[in-house]
């Protein structure tokens, strides 16, 4: 009945364009923003994942693989041998912005006016013939919207930072995967996760585990950004191993106290209205991190919709059942459900954090994470009891002093074999017929790693 | 038995690797009344059994501590038949194929099974790894590791040449890895054996195989493609004293007694006394760095020694020292999608 390969309505989809990536939930009725155009939800729906789009007017069309590939390299008639006859000047392109703008609204497509352009490039002719499909390219990505559905996961969804890593602490795909490696994490775990990277590391976790052990989010009071969960597409089964345990509570938790109280006060009431405002948040911390216009905007997009995101579902199922959305009928059926649902909702995170507390006050985690903006040398030393014998512990941080004193804590305490403090270097290539080298330019650090086995004596 | 779930106590036949001190770790297979011998004097396996891992065990001659295996630390001990993958490298390719339980997953060739462990922990327990060797007794080999690890059921170890007789598989495999001399020979039939969606990952040592398999790639419709090299720098923390330079300046060394006095005690003795309790935290840590093992301890030990001889005063900080000499290339990894 159901294709399992399609899109369907509140999934996550990942957008891939050639240097861009992104993760937009799709809901039928919400407009998605996908490089300055515009894309209606309803379009998305049924649509194959892993196939390639072109965005023409609004409207998806389908790139036939071969197609691309065919029109990049070849049609070019004449080439130069170098470029001593090149002299760089604004009149080398006889289309005028105007002209573009004009073929962009009569609706020509952005291949055929990439072609123009090659017509009516003076220089086009003289350039050599890597230096055309240079230019082939750059024009392109310019006129051209490109990009392919994925379904996420989590190496997917970390690259939607590569243009802010500073979001996720610098995590980087070879700090992330390391961290993953080195905490052995897999099937039946029980792991603690401590974590600054908006959910991304919880996310890669429970991947791991595909329902089965326990994730512990331990997180400070007043700081439970995990968001990115949400995009990860878990079923209920996969969810269902996320439990939480706010630090605030740590020294009743270990004086005892904790577990004796009938009612584990909540701080905050509900990680949703939680997420809500830690996303207002982000436009301003957008700011700060930079990086281009485009980029920002669209990642404020993203984060809106994960915010917004149990009402859409709620909008979703009400579709689902086919009765009206809007307008009064639904807001009454909000309040009279309301109520009951915030106290059900209440009630499963109260049985989630008691077993996150039991089971911290077993001792015997399969593995620790730490990866935070919080000082990782007090939670290290303050959850390392928690560790079982044998098992691994991996601190991450963006900064390498921390770790260092993390290293000579443990090293002191005896309690760690197999201590590894350590960065990684990370270059990518461009690999073309005569035209292999690294790239122009690399990331400079992602973030330092600390590893070791839990022992006692 | 011991590297398919964790476990708190070892049992007979459990694969046990023994840390014995620094950079020195062994692997043995606990058998009843067998009696392993290190440095600390010897070890009774029955000793062992039944006992929690990761507990201390004091031997005659100092204490060793028995660790479950996970395959980053197996990496670190297995049995070299091949040239290895180690886990910088390892993390990249389980990460960028996208792994998880129930993937299957297929690996040319099998080598000395240092990328199997990591593949079969990622896919366990409903997914599957599938892993080609053209050389028949490093296979069998590896097959017997598998099942002695308690990994048998996750996996199935072939002896075969991928490059001339194919992967037999049709549309299967959610991701494929390639070690192989000639990864480029082999690309028809990875395409065949991958469903759609599927990742593919070769490691090359050199560029000149890189740019053949990316040509092999491009020609059957892989995208996506991907080179990419990742290097660990690992870095040891040490004490580090710098000595200040007399500048014959009566303010300077007044301001700097007096910052020493606010700290409180006289600073010649206080200095001193700092240094040797320094020495001696390094010496308890490690009581068997002395034993004749090359260790870091030790050349932390000697530095701060030989600082707080020629200086009385000096500033003191913690540092994460880069290697002098590293790991300078492994390979380089090239990944690609099938859609």
């Amino acid at each position: 009945m159901e294709d399992h390969n399609a899109i369907s309505s509140g999934d996550h989809v990942v957008f891939k364009t050639d240097d861009k990536t992104k993760v937009f939930q799709v809901i039928a009725n919400r407009t998605i923003f996908i490089e300055k155009s515009k894309l209606r939800g309803a379009d998305l729906m049924g649509q194959k994942y892993g196939t390639q789009f072109e965005l023409q007017h609004g409207k998806l069309v389908v790139v036939v693989p071969h197609n691309s590939s065919a029109t990049a390299s070849n049609t070019l008639a004449a080439s130069g041998k170098d470029n001593r006859s090149l002299v760089a000047s604004g009149d080398n392109q006889k289309l005028t912005q105007d002209d573009i703008l004009k073929m962009k609204e009569e609706g020509i497509s952005g291949q055929d006016i990439v072609g123009k352009l090659v017509e009516q490039s003076e220089t086009f002719k003289t350039k050599t013939e890597f230096s055309q499909q240079k230019y082939i390219k750059k024009k392109k990505k310019k006129h051209m919207v490109v990009f392919r559905l994925l379904r996420p996961n989590s190496g997917l969804l970390l690259d939607t930072f590569n243009h802010s890593p500073g979001k996720i602490c610098n995590l980087r795909a070879d700090s992330l995967s390391q961290l993953l490696s080195y905490s052995n994490v897999m099937s039946g775990s029980r792991v603690a996760v401590v974590e600054s990277c908006q959910g991304l590391v919880l996310g890669s976790v429970m991947e791991k585990m595909a329902g089965d052990g326990r994730v512990l989010h331990l997180y400070p009071g007043n700081d439970m950004n995990r968001h990115m969960v949400n995009s990860f597409n878990f079923l209920e089964s996969q969810s269902k191993i996320l439990l939480e345990f706010p630090l605030n509570k740590l020294a009743s938790l270990e004086n005892g106290t904790f577990l004796d109280a009938d009612q584990p006060e909540t701080d905050h009431t509900d990680p949703t209205t939680q997420q809500k405002q830690h996303n207002s948040s982000q436009p301003t911390q957008a700011a700060v991190a930079g990086g281009d216009d485009d980029s920002g905007g669209n990642n404020k997009d993203m984060e809106g919709d994960d915010g917004a995101e149990d009402k859409d579902k709620e909008e979703a199922g009400a579709m689902k059942d086919g009765s009206a959305r809007k307008g009064n009928k639904r807001h009454a059926d909000q309040s009279k459900n309301g109520r009951a649902d915030q106290d059900a909702k209440r009630q499963e995170r109260q049985e989630r954090v008691k077993e996150a507390a039991t089971i911290l006050m077993e001792k015997s985690l399969d593995s620790l994470i730490i990866a935070t903006r919080h000082d990782p040398v007090s939670l290290l030393q303050r959850l390392l009891p928690c560790v079982g014998p044998s098992r691994p512990v991996v601190v991450f941080c963006q900064h390498k002093e921390p770790l260092v004193e993390c290293y000579s804590v443990v090293k002191e305490s005896g309690r760690g074999v197999q201590m590894k403090l350590a960065e990684s270097w990370y270059r990518h290539y461009q690999v073309l017929p005569s035209r292999t080298h690294a790239l122009m330019s690399m990331s400079g650090t992602g973030g330092y790693l600390l590893s070791f086995t839990h022992i006692t004596s | 038995m011991s590297f398919a779930t964790n476990k708190r106590l070892m049992e007979e036949g459990d694969t046990v690797l023994l840390y014995v001190g620094y950079d020195n770790l062994v692997q043995m297979q606990l058998a009843r009344g067998s009696v392993h011998q290190t440095r600390y004097g010897a070890l009774k396996h029955d000793q062992l059994i039944g006992a929690p891992y990761g507990k201390k065990v004091e031997c005659s001659k100092g204490w060793i501590c028995p660790l479950q295996p996970t395959p980053e630390l197996w990496t670190l001990v297995l049995p070299h038949r091949t040239q290895i993958l180690y886990t910088t490298d390892i993390s990249m390719i389980v990460f960028q194929l996208h792994l998880k339980p129930g993937s299957v997953v297929v690996e040319a060739g099998t080598g000395s099974g240092s990328l199997s462990h990591a593949l079969i922990r990622s896919v366990m327990p409903n997914g599957r790894l599938h892993t080609f060797e053209f050389h028949e007794e490093r296979c069998a080999a590896a097959r017997k590791e598998f099942e002695q690890h308690g990994l048998g059921d996750y996996v199935t170890a072939k002896h075969r040449d991928v490059c001339a007789a194919g992967f037999e598989l049709d549309k299967e495999a959610d991701a494929l890895f390639l070690d192989l001399p000639a990864p480029w020979e082999c690309i028809t039939s990875a395409s065949h054996a991958l469903r759609q969606g599927g990742r593919i990952c070769t490691f090359s040592p050199c560029m000149e195989q890189v740019q053949r398999t990316c040509e092999a790639l491009k020609d059957h419709g892989f995208t996506d493609l991907t080179v990419l090299e990742c290097l660990s720098r690992p870095f040891t923390v040490q004490n580090i004293k710098l000595s200040y330079v007399d500048f014959g300046d009566q303010t300077e060394i007044t301001t700097d007694k007096k910052n020493t006095v606010d700290k409180a005690a006289p600073p010649c003795k206080k200095e001193r006394e700092d240094c040797e309790e320094t020495e001696v935290k390094m010496e308890d840590q490690q009581t068997r760095s002395d034993q004749g093992s090359e260790s870091w301890e030790e050349q932390t030990v000697s530095s701060g020694g030989q600082a707080s001889k020629c200086a009385v005063k000096a500033r003191e900080f913690k540092t994460g020292a880069p290697p002098l000499v590293m790991q300078g290339h492994t390979g380089f990894l090239t990944f690609a999608s099938l859609y």
